[in-house]
């Protein structure tokens, strides 16, 4: 980390290939758009380059700190697009988007979508149930990790986490729901 | 006590993700296997179809060629490091060397001259061996920060009259070494925050800083107003802000 902070670009590179993918499946489950994820994604390693230099472990591991910059230009990007995002989901393509055989409750274990099918399901989350989401699922990150970027407890991060997976169960699975109670 | 259920939920999905099963994580809490089991396999999609997820080579191959071509750049603008004189020197022979070599100077009047020099003056190289030998002779961690500060407030000056000439080369070297002496007093704090015996000490030193600070802030502001490229001095600003907010923590915003 100190020879990344020294800006040796062997060291950054170990970076960025450590967290590169991580970071863009991240951002493409936020933003639902290849062209602004690739954007994003760049601009997330470009400030990271910036400001390594003031990146202090003070129990922030630089994970959490990338993704922090990463949070922020996605917030960003959305305060820009005006949040038209949540014009662009349309309640049919919630149901379209469900397999048919994932609503048979026989059939529940081969629930399968993709993340185009997941990201549009996360909309329809709280903030924080999407953001702990695509922490844990789309960036890889530990809970403890995601708590560090979340600015929450631990605690407060897996009770969000359990809210998320319940309320994303009844958008994947309605029929599963009704069959479950 | 019973274990509360979102501890369990996510103490299964780590298992998961190191590689067991579904069942032998629902064998271990078979009391909660319904309740856990629609919501692993939910967990266990969003992972699948985030990892059928990966970025086009392409943008992959160009990202990394901007980033190594800033590192390359910045690696360029770096002053090119001289072979050192003393380089075969032990390191408490320099510091004899150069405590002599100062006092020696003193004498001519040429260290107190140099004290005012610019970077782009000859008797720069003396002002900074001078500073050096000033840190190694200070006592003690917050003594050091203390001269840290003052050999900041310096750097600023260098700053803003660099900025002026528009030598943009000596200025970016002056504020690496601003940013230095701005890490020294960061770790300085850094490790002194929680040692009692030395509150009244860093109380002072915080309050010396928070002074500087807010008078070094409003003279690159000023100068930044009265040059054709206020870019460069608001990158500086940008930057100091950074070190002085890693300093006293991001909650102190400056003269702002």
């Amino acid at each position: 980390m100190r020879r990344a902070q020294r800006r040796e670009p062997e060291a950054f590179g170990q970076l960025y290939e450590e967290h590169f993918d991580r970071i863009y499946r991240y951002v493409v489950l936020r933003v639902r758009n290849q062209a602004d994820a690739e954007d994003i994604t760049q601009q997330v390693f470009l400030k990271a380059l910036e400001n390594i230099g003031s990146y202090r472990w003070r129990g922030m591991p630089f994970a959490s700190w990338l993704f922090r910059i990463a949070h922020n230009l996605v917030v960003d990007h959305w305060k820009k697009k005006g949040r038209e995002k949540v014009a662009a989901v349309a309640p049919e393509e919630i149901d379209q988007m469900v397999d048919e055989s994932s609503n048979d409750p026989a059939t529940l274990a081969e629930l399968k979508f993709d993340m185009k099918q997941l990201s549009v399901a996360c909309e329809q989350l709280s903030d924080g149930q999407r953001e702990i989401i695509s922490l844990r699922f789309a960036g890889g990150l530990s809970v403890a990790e995601a708590a560090k970027v979340m600015g929450k407890s631990e605690g407060a991060v897996k009770v969000l986490q359990h809210a998320a997976l319940v309320k994303l169960r009844r958008i994947l699975c309605p029929s599963a729901e009704e069959f479950h109670g | 006590m019973a274990e509360r259920f979102e501890n369990i939920l996510d103490g299964c999905l780590e298992r998961l993700r190191q590689g067991e099963s579904l069942e032998q994580c629902l064998a271990r809490y078979p009391e909660r296997a319904a309740e856990l089991e629609p919501l692993l396999r939910v967990a266990m999609a969003s992972l699948k179809a985030s990892s059928d997820v990966a970025p086009r080579p392409e943008f992959r191959a160009r990202t990394r060629y901007q980033i190594q071509s800033q590192l390359h750049d910045k690696e360029r603008k770096t002053e090119p490091k001289k072979a050192s004189l003393v380089g075969w020197m032990p390191r408490w022979a320099v510091v004899v060397a150069s405590v002599v070599l100062v006092f020696l100077l003193a004498g001519t009047g040429t260290v107190a001259a140099s004290s005012t020099s610019m970077p782009d003056n000859t008797l720069y190289p003396v002002k900074l061996a001078t500073e050096r030998v000033q840190l190694r002779l200070s006592r003690g961690d917050i003594s050091k920060a203390r001269v840290n500060v003052r050999l900041a407030d310096r750097r600023v000056k260098e700053i803003v009259y660099l900025a002026k000439k528009g030598d943009s080369g000596r200025l970016d070297r002056a504020l690496l070494r601003l940013e230095g002496h701005m890490e020294a007093i960061e770790q300085v704090i850094e490790a002194n925050e929680d040692r009692p015996k030395v509150q009244e000490a860093m109380t002072a030193l915080k309050a010396l800083l928070e002074e500087r600070i807010a008078e070094n802030e409003t003279a690159i502001q000023g100068a930044a107003n009265n040059t054709d490229e206020p870019g460069i001095l608001s990158r500086v600003l940008e930057r100091y802000r950074l070190r002085y907010q890693g300093a006293l923590g991001s909650g102190w915003r400056g003269s702002n």
